[in-house]
């Protein structure tokens, strides 16, 4: 709660600051280009804040990408319909989160190492079958409609990436998967003694993660009307960055998809005010690492704190009444 | 019909030769005893003497290596914990259990979630799980709001869920595990209470205590247990705390049952 209101109030301050340094800031047509593209990177994060919130991790999203949008080249290159061709995408991504689901509920490997050990073998397998260049251009324009298309005035991936956020931020709050998601995210062995499929319900996580980041993959292959190998490098920072940033806790459990899509709508405005300004993007990057870690320090110092001051109130004769 | 204290004649849960090992450590070795419907059996021994093993494994959390375990004198198999559950057994554990995260509702009903139709979405039908809960709550002598969330309970409210969860869905056997151990005495004897509730509703109750007082207060028989084996049975009525002690720490010769 108050982790949303002060992202809001530090993107509403930062676009005041920009708006001053540069007008054109504030113009719709920019924010449409922010919203634009921020898509892919948005779309990424959905899935991922759910996984979070279930208590995993998934470092491999950036290379699942470029999986994504090598299968693109892959289906167009043997010809097949372009929903064909999504599907085929979509369900490699989907595999890839399931042997990450796997690895992580079954056989026990811990998330991290099991997600960046994933992050080699899609990227590699990706590098090595297209050669390492470029996989493919030139789609037909239907499909290149989903990445660079307009409808109703909005982009297409802006769509796309609403469509997911609302749709997941459902099932989080709604349906009986959210609410075993909270459950396994925050102890895995409490929801299996309730009757909770705990491994299951963790792989089903990375699977959504996976199928998702092809997605993303996907539609940043229509954008740019070609597959590169390197789509989707630094995507795991970003996306990390931005459930965090949002509010979601490192330790599961907890989480909103609503500040996730604040968190990458924040970190998108962040990079557009540095590229305003002209700042190199190795000190961006240095930039979104930095806020990553202070999301992280507050995360885990903001309940010691809280402690603190329950503890000095404690010391006043003039008790605060309790919040309900 | 009644030869057993004017109880049922047949246990609604018996266990048969349970044994289990842990590595080197035999946590249970061959133990044995049953629970009537409207009784109900303290289970006491010291730490490590394999009362939490035997609520595990009834519970669906552990595999015993060896043994047989009787519903309603029919043999069945429990290999999780919704087996378990299906069987109409309910557990409150040791550390009761509870998502923190969620609220009283949501626990009371996790694993078991009701859903609106159209089935395909599995969309949570909230009013009715918070309508069912409340009641449910005050029924076991609970005002509490089952829109708050665990983490901001007392030890006592926790423990008054964990019940209030145990007896839900018709369960017809309830094993605590250590229920008054973190509670003050209040908290304590209001969970008494309620135990005693469970009997006069007709379910089977075994709890697990370390307190000689609580378990003399509420049982109507205690087993004891040593090193993983039951080495003494006795009806509450009939015995003293000096008993108990003695069959705790030495142990009488190995008795059946
Ligand atoms: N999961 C486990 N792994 C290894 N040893 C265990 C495990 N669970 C229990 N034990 C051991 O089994 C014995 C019985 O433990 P437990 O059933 O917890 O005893 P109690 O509940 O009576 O204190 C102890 O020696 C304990 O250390
Ligand atoms: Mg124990």
């Amino acid at each position: 709660m108050t982790r949303q209101g002060l992202l809001v109030g530090a993107l509403f301050l930062l676009c005041i600051l920009i708006t001053i340094g540069q007008p054109r800031f504030l113009t719709i047509y920019n924010w449409l280009n922010i919203l634009q593209q921020a898509a892919s990177i948005g779309l990424v994060s959905s899935g991922v804040a759910l996984l979070m919130i279930g208590g995993g991790f998934d470092l491999s999203v950036g290379s699942v990408v470029a999986l994504g949008g090598y299968l693109v080249a892959v289906g167009f290159g043997t010809g097949l319909p372009i929903p064909l061709v999504i599907l085929l995408a979509v369900l490699a991504g989907a595999a890839v989160g399931a042997v990450n689901g796997y690895g992580v509920a079954y056989l026990r490997i811990p998330a991290l190492i099991m997600t960046l050990g994933m992050l080699y073998v899609v990227r590699g397998g990706v590098l090595f079958l297209s050669g390492g260049e470029t996989a493919g251009r030139g789609y037909p324009e239907s499909f290149t409609f989903l990445g660079k298309g307009d409808l109703i005035g909005l982009p297409v991936p802006v769509i796309i990436m609403g469509a997911a956020y609302v749709a997941l931020y459902l099932v989080h709050k709604k349906t009986r998967f959210g609410r075993y998601t909270i459950a396994v995210g925050t102890d895995a062995e409490i929801a299996r003694r309730a009757g909770v499929n705990s491994r299951f319900h963790v792989a089903k996580l990375y699977i959504l993660s996976g199928a998702l980041a092809a997605a993303a993959g996907v539609m940043l292959s229509a954008r740019l009307n070609a597959s590169t190998t390197n789509a989707g490098i630094g995507y795991e920072l970003e996306v990390i960055a931005s459930v965090v940033i949002g509010g979601t806790s490192l330790f599961g459990g907890e989480g909103t998809i609503a500040g996730t899509l604040l968190g990458v709508v924040f970190l998108a405005v962040v990079h557009n005010a540095l590229n305003l300004l002209g700042v190199s993007p190795f000190l961006q990057q240095f930039a979104i690492g930095s806020l990553l870690l202070f999301s992280a320090a507050a995360d885990i110092l903001a309940p010691l704190l809280a402690q603190r001051r329950l503890n000095l109130a404690a010391l006043s004769q003039f008790r605060r009444p309790q919040s309900g | 019909m009644t030869d057993h204290d004017g109880k049922a004649e047949f246990p609604c849960l018996e266990v048969q030769g349970i044994s289990k090992r842990f590595g080197g450590i035999q946590a249970l070795d061959n133990a044995s005893l049953s629970v009537y419907p409207s009784e109900i059996v303290g289970l006491v021994g010291a730490n490590g003497a394999g009362k939490s093993t035997l609520i595990n494994i009834l519970a669906g959390v552990t595999r015993a290596d060896e043994g047989e375990i009787f519903v309603d004198n029919t043999r069945v198999a429990i290999n999780d914990p919704i087996n378990a559950r299906q069987l109409g057994i309910e557990i409150v554990y040791q550390n009761l259990a509870l998502i923190e995260t969620l609220d009283i509702a949501s626990n009371i009903h996790l694993g078991r979630e009701l859903v609106q139709r159209p089935r395909l979405f599995q969309w949570l039908n909230e009013s009715r799980m918070q309508a069912q809960a409340k009641e449910l709550l005050s029924s076991i002598g609970l005002d509490l709001n089952p829109k708050l969330r665990v983490r901001n309970l007392s030890g006592g409210q926790r423990q008054g869920v964990a019940l209030a969860r145990a007896i839900f869905f018709q369960a017809r056997i309830v094993l605590l595990d250590e229920p008054t151990a973190a509670l003050g005495i209040a908290e304590t004897l209001a969970t008494l209470e309620i135990i005693e509730q469970f009997r006069d509703h007709g379910l089977g109750v075994m709890v697990v205590s370390h307190n000689l007082e609580d378990i003399f207060r509420i049982t109507d028989r205690i087993v004891v247990m040593r090193a993983g084996r039951v080495v003494g049975a006795r009806t509450t009525a009939e015995t003293t705390s000096a008993e108990i002690v003695n069959l705790i720490t030495m142990g009488a010769a190995e008795e059946a049952i």
